[in-house]
């Protein structure tokens, strides 16, 4: 058992690593998007109507009169002591800035991984168990569906749906969970379910594959066999297996829940980090795009993390 | 490991007196399996007995229908793309295709139980050894957990796994191919069935291994009484373990013998080609084959099935179905089997 | 083992042998035959592929959406981009099939011209995608060793940032625009190319012809281009095809935030995004550009699927 404990910590230091490592990697690149600005960025950032000072004002700023790397170096070491520059527009810290909108964002993507999650495993259960049949058959033309319907639009037919015409829900707002979660649920609920339409079709399609693939296994006729009904095979038996590569997507789907939120919230006007971006971008804010992109993708390698560590739940056998 | 060696063998030497009700009997099954060419008869008229204490051998090539078969007895074939197209299983005095599906799985893993040919597969590599036998035994008896637990223990010494208390909490994967097998036949008798089912069960394993398992199952057969279907394609694995012999070809059974008999006289050509099939002593080069496949189920010769594939074949085989027919207590589907003169080897 | 091991030749042996031996001659005969088969690939490939009936349908599907952008400016009713401020937010009617927008402009016509500017879109990001990690790919799997590790190094790093966010990102860098937004989704996509194309790189760099051909002085270059791309092409093309209805969805957003199309072009996101404020006067507007795209993402996958199931070998989608 001792020795299991300690291969177990083994493991996590080693994907803890390489997760720093990454990490690393994910700020150079974040740090190297300003290349990509056409031109001077200054000039740029600083707005087409800029004076000669502001835009001096503004290189200063941003700190490109050093060489590249010493400006990488400078930005990594604030990057880590969660230090980010702060907004062309109006001087905010960047980091103030995102822990304001940051959990917002991150409420947003629970809730719609909750809702997926909670629709897909069982209608990829139902589907997997009638292979073939007429459920089978919709469940995966919904979820086909599902996977091709782009975000926003279904965002906007609920809109149309649940505000307009019922009457139902608020189209837009936000209010802070803390505060009133009822009035939360209420303003998060149509958001939530637009971001989880595509991740739950895409777990949905992952999860009835490998349960199919599971039980057409040996063990699973083996379960039969020994007098178990249909379905504790099915929940127990087969689910546990097929676990793994579910999880994977699952994994996956946290990178796209926190890209996709970005238009959900501009929809729905949720003041979270996707709205942050977006009017970042459109006013060349620089330090506060980085930010943001930063933040979340540290966010998808910690999921990621944590993803990694759960197939040991499902499988034993994992390396 | 000779025939003449009876002691290999088995204490009764009439194999095929039956003073006691059998606990398997399977009369005129017949099975249908859909496919390209629409239903196709896979099983044809197959009957067979098994009486307490007893093990009758199901031999044949793959596609002989003997899986197929074991699988219909367990009402496991797949729902969608089989059926039952006729005949009546009975075990344990349970007509099997009358049951519904909740007291089917009562009786599946209780009354009666199967092991299968892949140890490898054939475990939930999720799950500890002992929660897959302990689960067994919590759906048939009424017990706690902590002694379903304790009986997975017993049951996993009983089949001779040292350290069992140990093993218990291993999962499938830290075993061996030949511990896993053991592992299955505990998980098969942890509730003290009247009937097993063995598709195969040492085909995966190793010479050595394989001996051992087929020690243990036939001690287990004779200790709990058990009724046991033991199905191979090798016919030394036969001579060391069964009582009677069915021999299957193309769905249907084409002999039927008890041991001593089939092996001192094949009365069917098929039988014949089987026999010189099992493994030379000298090692796996000489391993001879009968010619040619199984024909499909779409695709059967007229007459005998065999036909085809038979060396003895006249033209008057191939001109109607051939009956099973009874020899003294034996009985075979050969149209030549009184001119014939067939040996089991040379 | 009933078997004792003599030697001596008894009669009914024979015919057992002889039985055998006209066996492996038909075995041996029927190889050659299927052999001969194996080298179609195409054949084989248009045959599995035109039983895959919800394939075909994908696929004609996608000509005809095709045909329609490039025969648009016979197709549409009026000109798209001409307003008629007298006429704005027109419920469907005999004159405008589809209503009009927020400035008059007839909404058939536009989303007939729409599924052109989508297209050559979709197309566009594709093409960057291939473009970077096409190459990269292919040194990757190639190479190995260290300089594999490098690149994949950054290649699993680009691939941990939200796509969309990381596409609206590099947007804030170029600056809004349709070839922007593209060349933003190219530089996206590309990590997944790469991977794909490493992947099935490294499959087939150790087969043994490669290894001859290595021994008979062919230049690294010539194999890589002879060989590797050659194997390559099944797993590109099913990735290819599911990207391009994956670039079709995020050119939608971000044309829906502004951040692609451009007015007064017509992409159906942008049609979408334009619509969007008007969606309580106007909720028919935002309908028909969502389902033009739903649908020809939906034909994409289905078309990779049946791609995929056709040429025969797995491809993982990433």
């Amino acid at each position: 058992m001792r020795s299991i404990t300690k291969w177990w910590k083994l493991i996590v230091l080693k994907r803890l690593g390489s997760s720093l490592a990454l990490l690393t990697m994910v700020s150079a690149i974040t740090f190297c998007m300003i290349l990509l600005v056409p031109g001077d960025p200054a000039v740029t950032a600083a707005g087409p109507e800029a004076t000669n000072e502001q835009i001096e004002e503004t290189r200063e700023r941003l700190g490109l009169n050093d060489n590249m790397l010493v400006q990488f170096g400078r930005w990594f070491a604030g990057a880590v002591s969660g230090e980010l520059g702060s907004s062309l527009q109006g001087g905010t810290p960047v980091s103030q800035l995102i822990g304001e909108r940051f959990p917002v964002t991150l409420g947003l993507a629970v809730a719609a991984l909750v809702i997926a999650v909670a629709v897909a495993v069982p209608a990829a259960i139902i589907a997997a168990a009638n292979k073939g049949k007429l459920v089978d058959r919709l469940i995966t033309l919904v979820a086909s569906a599902g996977v091709a319907v782009p975000t926003f639009w279904l965002g906007l037919m609920l809109v149309v749906g649940f505000s307009l015409y019922a009457r139902l829900l608020p189209s837009s707002g936000y209010a802070p969970f803390w505060e009133d979660p009822l009035e939360w649920a209420r303003f998060i609920i149509m958001p939530a379910l637009t971001l989880a339409a595509a991740p739950a079709a895409e777990i949905a399609r992952q999860l009835r594959g490998s349960m199919i693939g599971v039980l057409e296994q040996d063990y699973i006729r083996t379960a039969t066999a020994k007098g178990l009904l249909p379905r504790a095979v099915l929940l127990k038996h087969a689910l546990k297996n097929a676990g793994v590569p579910a999880m994977t997507v699952i994994g996956l789907q946290a990178a796209f829940l926190l890209g996709g939120s970005v238009i959900v919230e501009q929809i729905f006007g949720i003041p979270g980090l996707g709205a942050l971006s977006i009017t970042a971008v459109l006013q060349r804010d620089i330090p506060v795009i980085q930010g943001a992109v930063l933040v979340t993708a540290i966010s998808v390698l910690v999921v990621n993390l944590l993803v990694d560590l759960s197939y040991r739940i499902f499988n034993p056998k994992v390396r | 490991m000779n025939v003449d060696n009876g002691a290999v063998l088995l204490q009764t030497s009439e194999p095929t007196q039956q003073p006691v009700k059998p606990l398997v009997s399977v009369k005129d099954l017949s099975v249908e399996f859909v496919t390209d060419h629409g239903w196709q008869r896979v099983i044809n008229n197959v009957s067979l007995e098994i009486a307490p204490g007893k093990i009758l051998g199901v031999v044949g090539e793959s596609g002989s229908g003997k899986s197929v078969t074991s699988l219909a007895m367990m009402r496991l074939l797949p729902k969608q793309g089989s059926r039952i197209a006729g005949g009546s299983i009975e075990i344990d005095g349970e007509d099997i295709q009358s049951l519904d599906d909740k007291a089917l799985s009562q009786m599946r893993g209780n009354r009666m139980a199967m092991i299968f040919q892949e140890p490898m597969t054939s475990l939930n590599p999720a799950y500890t050894i002992g929660e897959q036998i302990a689960e067994t035994v919590r759906r048939h008896k009424r017990v706690s957990s902590k002694e379903a637990w304790k009986r997975a223990v017993e049951s996993l010494d009983d089949v001779g796994i040292p350290n069992a208390a140990g093993r218990a909490r291993r999962y499938p994967h830290e075993f061996s191919g030949g511990m896993r097998q053991r592992a299955m036949i505990a998980m098969a008798i942890s509730c003290k069935p009247r009937v097993l089912i063995a598709d195969e069960p040492t085909t995966a394993l190793d010479v050595t291994i394989q001996a051992q398992i087929l020690q243990l199952l036939r001690s287990m057969c004779e200790d709990l009484g058990l009724a046991m279907m033991f199905i191979t394609h090798n016919m030394g694995v036969v001579a060391d373990t069964c009582d009677d012999v069915a021999v299957m070809y193309a769905g249907e059974i084409v002999e039927r013998a008890g041991i001593y008999e089939i092996f001192a006289q094949p009365k069917h050509p098929y039988t014949e080609g089987l026999l010189r099939a099992v493994p030379k002593l000298q090692g796996r080069s000489e391993l001879a084959s009968i010619p040619g496949t199984t024909p499909a189920p779409w695709d059967m010769p007229p007459g005998c099935r065999f036909q085809p594939r038979c060396p003895y074949a006249v033209p008057e085989c191939a001109e109607s179905p051939l009956p099973l027919r009874q020899i003294a207590d034996r009985s075979s589907r050969c149209l030549r089997v009184g001119e014939l003169d067939l040996k089991a080897s040379k | 083992m009933i078997e004792t091991s003599e030697r001596t030749p008894d009669p009914t042996a024979d015919v057992w042998v002889e039985a055998t031996r006209r066996a492996i001659q038909e075995r041996e005969s029927g190889y050659r035959r299927n052999t001969k088969e194996r080298t179609k690939p195409w054949a084989r490939f248009k045959k599995r592929f035109l039983k895959q009936r919800a394939g075909m349908v994908a696929v004609v599907f996608l000509l005809l959406v095709v045909l329609t952008a490039v025969f648009a400016p016979w197709l549409a009713p009026l000109d798209p981009n001409k307003q008629n401020l007298g006429q704005i937010l027109q419920y469907p009617s005999a004159e405008h099939l589809l209503g009009t927008d927020d400035l008059g402009r007839d909404v058939l016509s536009r989303l007939l011209y729409g599924a052109q500017v989508s297209l050559v879109a979709a197309v566009q990001a594709t093409g960057i995608g291939v473009l970077l990690g096409l190459p990269f790919g292919l040194i990757a799997g190639y190479a190995g060793g260290r300089t594999d590790r490098a690149i994949m190094f950054v290649n699993d790093a680009l691939m941990s940032m939200p796509g969309l966010l990381l596409a609206i990102a590099i947007v804030g860098m170029l600056g809004p625009g349709l070839t922007n937004a593209m060349v933003a989704i190219g530089i996206v996509f590309a990590p997944h190319i790469l991977r794909i194309v490493r992947g099935s790189v490294m499959e087939v760099k150790e087969e043994t012809y490669i290894e001859a051909s290595r021994s008979l002085g062919t230049p690294t270059s010539r194999i890589i281009v002879d060989h590797v791309l050659r194997n390559v092409r099944s797993p590109f093309i099913v990735g290819v095809s599911l990207m391009t209805g994956r670039a079709m969805l995020n050119e939608a957003s971000l044309s829906f935030l502004g951040m692609g199309a451009q007015y007064p072009d017509a992409s159906w996101g942008a049609m979408l995004g334009r619509a969007f404020p008007y969606v309580d006067r106007a909720p028919f507007l935002i309908i028909y550009p969502g389902i033009a795209i739903a649908l020809v993402v939906l034909a994409f996958n289905i078309a990779g699927d049946a791609l995929r199931d056709s040429l025969g070998r797995e491809t993982r989608k990433s």
